[in-house]
């Protein structure tokens, strides 16, 4: 036979509509319109919580994307070129490495998935390119975590990640009628609860990497800047969100005027600037003097802080942090700073201990100088003038901080959190001009002229204050509560804190707990008469008190889900005596829970008896009936023939006993195709032999 | 019969998402990205169940095979019952032993229910041939795992010779005419309607009934005169082998089409005269298995 027409006859018998051509899988079946437009949603849907991550510009782009492929999907045009789609990639890469400077790193990272993604839809078309989008969209959703890792960002996630599953559900699970979505819900969600142990176990025993390395997080700061200035708070005092939250393990309280969250020192004055500095002669020189042991005085603290991420190296304590925090992470630097070795790009949570109102005692002569150390010849004359007044004639240091408190009393220096236009040369025009500022103000004007009258001096930056929750016993310290005061050395004492905003100022900074530390300012009354207007009285009290639970609420998940750590991992393996943790352990317990899921899963396989079981045992139990009035079946016989043979030796229950026999014959036999409905009647007759039955046993005996 | 649960081409994919995952979690040591990491190889593992589940309550029975030529296409089914008190979704259905590409798909079976699949494969050498294993697979729920067994039918089947050759018919012998006997179906002039079977070619469906809302129905014709035949394998001297088989086989289904007795003379065997379905299905089979060693694909 010629091969010409063998090959012929193959193309003759090639495919029809319903058959599958490839061998492999059904990836060359195309999507229908609703599917599409369900994947569509899941990204949008995704895409939402990292809005403030992702650049404008992109996230217009995407937008514009995803209307695209809908008006594809509608006009069932073709999809574009792979020049445009290749041009658009690479104008996303150009786009994002212009706006961050980087394609690597979180930022970066997340925005070019998003866009990346986007154009991978516009040529979506089979099953497989669906498959891989869903789970690369999974991906991006899990990313929204590591931007924001509170409890409401972590459900979201949860949402996204299900509605991503209930699709790949709809994908490879055709109903009767194609996919009822509600079905496919309804399996995702088992699934979802159906895996959750292993999850757990899962979460609980895999070994966490103490990660010291991070690669390349960029990513913006937030919280106290670095350099400090005339208005560089400026930004925070409008701030309300959450700097860190402390709560107090050993139970006991912190005095309210002992607030002072010590953050970082500051030693350097840049007189041409106005700026001060100096969180680096901290690494140039260690000084061994600042050491828990050299407090003195004070009462002894423990705080267990909830810091957010902040992308820097601080970590916060109550003055005086004594000893270490984060399990040795973050280390006591000089000034009693506490410091850890890289920048802090997640929330943590971290236990230190404080001797609050304690004073370090010595420090060091390299530590003396840093402190005095100024530029005078480039400070006005008038403010040196200042210096020396109160100096006096060779009064004593303690005299000079005195004075100069004094001397803000005297003048009506006034505290105020509204932005002052300040001009060339803020400390002269602030200590002679406007007497009028925000805590940088005081706390650097009064640093300056420290050193100009030979007192050594420092700038602490920190936080003062916060909002005490009743429902928890905790602090939660914001923003807008950021402060920075003044530290002197004086000989006898040792540093001392003087916090010339609240020490020399008529309006004083308000008590240090409360909800809205600077609030209770002249510039804010209008807004806030305005707001008292519009909303009725039982709001605020009650507002309050849902925030407080909602922080409540907050509160126990950081500490059961944030701070997670390696360390307390083997703590609780301790707990349970599993110390020779080893990844045999870990293995077995894996396996352990793995057989557990599948037990608890396989009972949700066990058959259901189906509606022909239910007939034969609605049988048995009639033959149970007969068999205790003495007339036990013959393995041998039929229902007819038992029932007949039945109602001839019992006479009494003929009726009954014949009347299901017919019926069950009937159903048994019949052709009938839904037994279900006819099941009760069933044993409503069976009910009905029984009592004929007993009723004839009755009358024999009487 | 043993279900073999393996990742899917899919399910290979997720694989390296989901080490992104464990790295990104690693990396900025984020408890909450473990967690959701650790949620998905869960509904991983569980959906491997649910996947073994969907093809452990199934049972596969060979159904009907139609009777096919050389360069046609093969119809067979299956009959699949749901012996379980799940639905069943989405299971495909695969000939093992051949380089078919062809797979049927059973999207969806109610618990309880049964249901015939059928497959077709195109055949293009005469012979007698075996379809060893079939092999059932899902990627229900997900797409990420699959599950397969394999159902060793050894289910025999002929392929008839090639239809091909135009000579005319061999000359009827006299006594042929007394034998005429009245009509058979398969001629030209409209007979009768009736069912449709599963694996039947679809050419003769009655469409326009079809269109009107009535069930498939199949046309059948029929041809008066008719008579009595021999073809002789002798007469095609001057053709090779497999056209002189092709040309007979068309010989005979023309004969039987015309509805008198007709008998074949191969070498090694004579089919004496007669009409027939079982007449028509010997004499085929014997073309199709002349010297084709015992059958078999290569």
């Amino acid at each position: 036979m010629p091969d010409g027409s063998r090959a012929a006859s193959r193309e003759r018998g090639r495919p029809l509509v319903s058959w599958l051509r490839d061998r492999h899988g059904d990836h060359a079946v195309s999507l229908s319109r609703e599917q599409v437009y369900r994947l569509l949603g899941c990204f949008v849907i995704s895409v939402m919580p990292q809005f403030g991550n992702i650049p404008l510009w992109l996230l217009l782009a995407t937008a514009g994307l995803v209307l695209w492929r809908i008006q594809q999907e509608r006009r069932e045009s073709e999809p574009p070129s792979s020049v445009v789609k290749l041009l658009l990639g690479i104008g996303f890469l150009l786009g994002v490495y212009v706006d961050k400077g980087t394609l690597t790193g979180r930022d970066s990272g997340t925005a070019l998935m998003v866009g990346l993604i986007a154009v991978k839809f516009l040529e979506l078309r089979n099953r497989r390119d669906y498959m891989v989008l869903t789970f690369v969209i999974y991906f991006m959703s899990v990313t929204a975590l590591l931007f924001e890792q509170s409890i409401l960002v972590f459900i979201y996630v949860v949402i996204c990640c299900g509605c991503l599953t209930v699709n790949l559900i709809t994908l490879h699970s055709p109903g009767p009628d194609n996919t009822p979505a509600r079905s496919a819900a309804q399996l995702a969600f088992r699934l979802i609860v159906q895996g959750l142990p292993l999850a757990l176990v899962l979460f609980l025993f895999y070994p966490r990497i103490n990660a010291r390395y991070g690669f390349n997080l960029g990513s913006s700061t937030s919280g106290l800047p670095e350099k400090i200035r005339a208005s560089s708070f400026d930004s925070l005092t409008e701030d309300g969100s959450m700097a860190f939250r402390a709560d107090f393990p050993g139970g006991e309280m912190p005095p309210a005027t002992s607030l002072y969250w010590r953050g970082f020192v500051l030693w350097d004055y840049n007189a041409s600037t106005n700026e001060w500095q100096g969180t680096s002669p901290a690494q140039e020189w260690r000084d061994l003097t600042d050491t828990p042991a050299n407090l003195v005085g004070g009462k002894r603290l423990l705080q267990r802080i909830t810091l957010r991420a902040h992308s820097q190296r601080w970590l916060f304590a109550l003055d005086y942090p004594a000893g270490s925090a984060w399990n040795g992470q973050g280390e006591l630097g000089t000034g009693y700073v506490l410091q850890i070795n890289r920048e802090l790009h997640r929330k943590i949570q971290y236990l230190v201990t404080s001797l609050v109102d304690s004073h370090p005692l010595v420090q060091s002569p390299t530590m003396q100088r840093a402190s005095l150390r100024i530029a005078a010849d480039l400070i006005r004359p008038e403010v040196r003038q200042l210096a020396k007044e109160l100096r006096g004639a060779g009064e004593s240091d303690e005299k000079v901080v005195a004075n100069m408190l004094a001397y803000y009393h005297k003048n009506g220096f006034e505290y105020t959190t509204k932005a002052e236009n300040y001009g060339d040369d803020p400390l002269y025009e602030f200590l002679f001009v406007k007497r009028r500022g925000f805590c940088e103000h005081f706390a650097s004007s009064f640093t300056v002229v420290m050193r100009l009258a030979g007192v050594p001096a420092r700038v602490v930056a920190g936080y003062h204050g916060g909002e005490y929750n009743p429902y928890g016993n905790f602090i939660i310290v914001r923003q807008l509560n950021a402060h920075a005061w003044s530290e002197v050395f004086l000989k006898g004492k040792g540093w001392t804190r003087v916090d010339p905003t609240v020490m020399a100022t008529v309006t004083h900074l308000p008590a240090p707990i409360t909800p809205t530390a600077r609030q209770a300012e002249p510039s804010n009354r209008i807004s806030e008469a305005l707001e008292r207007k519009w909303t009725p009285d039982w709001l605020p009290p009650l507002a309050m008190e849902g925030r407080f639970r909602w922080q409540l609420v907050e509160e126990k998940w950081d500490q059961w889900v944030l701070s997670y750590t390696p360390e307390l991992q083997s703590d609780i393996l301790k707990d349970w005596h599993l110390e020779r943790f080893s990844w045999e352990f870990f293995l077995l317990a894996t396996i352990f829970v793995l057989f557990l899921t599948i037990m608890l899963v396989s009972r949700s396989f066990q058959r259901r008896s189906t509606s022909e079981e239910a007939l034969l045992a609605v049988y048995a139990d009639f033959c149970a009936a007969l068999k205790n009035s003495g007339v036990p079946r013959y393995h041998w016989e039929g229902s007819t023939e038992y029932s007949q043979r039945a109602a001839r030796i019992l006479p009494a229950a003929s009726k009954p006993i014949l009347r299901f026999a017919r019926e069950y014959a009937l159903l048994r036999y019949g052709k009938i195709a839904y037994l279900e409905p006819a099941l009760g009647p069933l044993r409503e007759k069976v009910e009905a032999v029984r009592e004929a039955l007993t009723q004839a046993e009755l009358h024999l005996n009487q | 019969m043993t279900v073999r649960l393996e990742l899917s081409r899919y399910g290979m994919v997720l694989i390296p998402v989901l080490l992104a995952m464990l790295l990104a979690a690693i990396n900025y040591d984020n408890n909450l990205v473990y967690s959701i990491l650790f949620l998905l190889i869960g509904v991983l593992v569980v959906s491997a169940l649910y996947t073994y589940r969907n093809l452990s309550s199934l049972e596969v029975k060979p159904g009907n095979i139609w009777p096919v030529f050389a360069g046609g296409t093969l119809r067979y089914t299956l009959q699949v019952v749901n012996r379980g008190n799940h639905p069943v979704h989405s299971v495909t259905f695969r000939r093992q032993d051949s380089d078919a590409t062809f797979r049927a798909l059973c999207p969806y079976l109610a618990p309880g229910a049964s249901q015939t699949v059928e497959l077709i494969e195109s055949v293009d050498r005469r012979g007698r041939f075996c379809i060893h294993v079939m092999e059932i697979a899902t990627l229900y729920p997900m797409g990420l795992i699959r599950a397969r067994f394999e159902v060793p039918l050894e289910w025999d089947y002929v392929v008839y010779p090639r239809l091909w050759g135009d000579r005319p018919w061999p000359d009827i012998e006299p006594d042929v005419r007394t034998q005429d006997d009245g009509h058979y179906r398969g001629g030209e002039s409209f007979y009768g309607l009736r069912n449709y079977r599963p694996g039947e070619s679809q050419r003769h469906i009655d469409w326009k009934a079809v269109a009107r809302g009535r069930p498939l129905m199949v046309k059948e014709f029929a041809s008066g005169g008719t008579g009595r035949l021999w073809f002789d394998w002798v007469q095609l001297s001057d053709l090779d082998t497999e056209s002189r088989l092709s040309q007979l086989a068309v010989w005979v289904v023309q004969g039987d089409r015309a509805g008198g007795p007709y008998g074949l003379k191969l070498p090694t065997q004579v089919f004496q005269p007669a009409i027939g379905p079982g007449h028509l299905q010997q004499c085929l089979t014997a073309l199709a298995l002349h010297h084709a060693n015992g059958g078999g694909r290569s």
